[in-house]
């Protein structure tokens, strides 16, 4: 199951995130091993929910939208929640860094993926796919599909939303 | 006057240093560029680049960060190192540079003081070893002196020398804290 939605908010919907992400005021984090086995690489992210809790007094603004329009447009089933929802900041290094193949977490899940800003950094799939950071794009696939990220070397930064919906608890 | 200092950091407050600020919870602010370009210099070699920053301390609005006492260890070494007592802090401000495309080992930022007051001065203290180098220039912007960033070590000098900073070029990061202040008796 893979879904790929271009031009996924209104583009001032759109617009008004990728300003504020990287406005002097919305705080990154840096994180040393991107996956278990990328001991060398290191990129910046913003956790907005964990374990299914709101982390982050920016949720509401720059990711509610996002969500919103997820839920509308029926992209998932309902019997999912959202476990875990955090902005990547990749830095352009002067070269492609290609990560390590992953799964997000051992437990069921779905893998949503936002991108932010265009870029030529792009999401690789085990299944062979190679999705593009096309800004405004949304793409969905079964966690259980091994992907890596792939950093850019065209623009400052390539950023994206990482969603892990899982099945809820009562299910 | 351009110092370097080493060896006046024990080696314990060093390691927690470099390990906060690359932790998960210190907070990092992205800008696009490194330097007012109204009040910089710019020369053949000169590539401004984006960064990140955190706001240590700024003299307008006080303790900025919750990292404050930790960071403010780094200046209490640097009194007792040199025997001067800070009469007033302007700032402290972490930078964290990456390494940008086309950008080598002759590049480095705007040139610029960090004040135009002569009774401050600037301590410059380098977290993480790496090879961004800091490079000083009289006032007909000649280069006069250059330190790598060698964690650990730091360099003392008059706020108003000028001055440029440079990102990593076969290191993967770079991280400094800039220190401005007024001393006693100076």
């Amino acid at each position: 199951m893979k879904k790929i939605i271009d031009n996924f908010l209104d583009v001032n919907i759109h617009k008004t995130i990728e300003s504020e992400l990287t406005k002097s005021t919305f705080p990154w984090f840096c994180i040393k091993n991107i996956t278990s086995d990328d001991n060398d690489n290191f990129a910046f992210f913003h956790q907005f929910v964990e374990d299914t809790k709101v982390n982050s007094n920016r949720y509401n603004d720059l990711v509610v939208p996002v969500i919103n329009k997820i839920i509308t447009d029926n992209l998932i089933d309902t019997k999912y929640v959202c476990d875990r929802i955090k902005a990547n900041l990749y830095t352009n290094q002067g070269k492609q860094i290609k990560h390590n193949f992953h799964i997000d977490t051992e437990k069921k899940h779905i893998v949503a993926l936002y991108s932010v800003n265009e870029n030529n950094g792009y999401t690789k799939l085990e299944t062979g796919e190679k999705i593009e950071s096309k800004k405004n794009r949304l793409i969905i696939f079964d966690g259980s599909i091994k992907h890596k990220s792939v950093t850019q070397d065209n623009t400052n930064f390539r950023i994206n939303y990482n969603f892990n919906f899982m099945v809820g608890d009562n299910d | 006057m351009i110092k370097t200092l080493n060896n006046f950091l024990p080696k314990d407050l060093q390691d927690e240093i470099e390990s906060t600020m690359l932790s998960m919870d210190f907070g990092w602010f992205y800008y696009p560029s490194t330097a007012d370009k109204n009040l910089s210099h710019t020369d053949d070699n000169v590539m401004d680049s984006f960064h990140f920053t955190h706001t240590v301390y700024f003299y307008d609005d006080g303790i900025n960060s919750t990292y404050y006492g930790l960071i403010k260890k780094v200046l209490d070494c640097v009194q007792k190192s040199e025997n001067i007592k800070v009469k007033n802090l302007l700032r402290i401000k972490a930078n964290f540079t990456t390494p940008q495309p086309n950008y080598n080992l002759n590049n480095y930022s705007p040139i610029h003081p960090d004040e135009y007051n002569k009774n401050m001065y600037s301590f410059l203290y380098y977290v993480n070893d790496s090879d961004g180098d800091t490079r000083f220039f009289d006032q007909k912007f000649k280069l006069i002196n250059s330190c790598t960033p060698k964690k650990g070590t730091g360099v003392l000098f008059k706020a108003t020398t000028f001055h440029s900073g440079s990102c990593p070029v076969k290191y993967d990061k770079r991280l400094v804290i800039n220190f401005v202040f007024e001393v006693e008796n100076d």
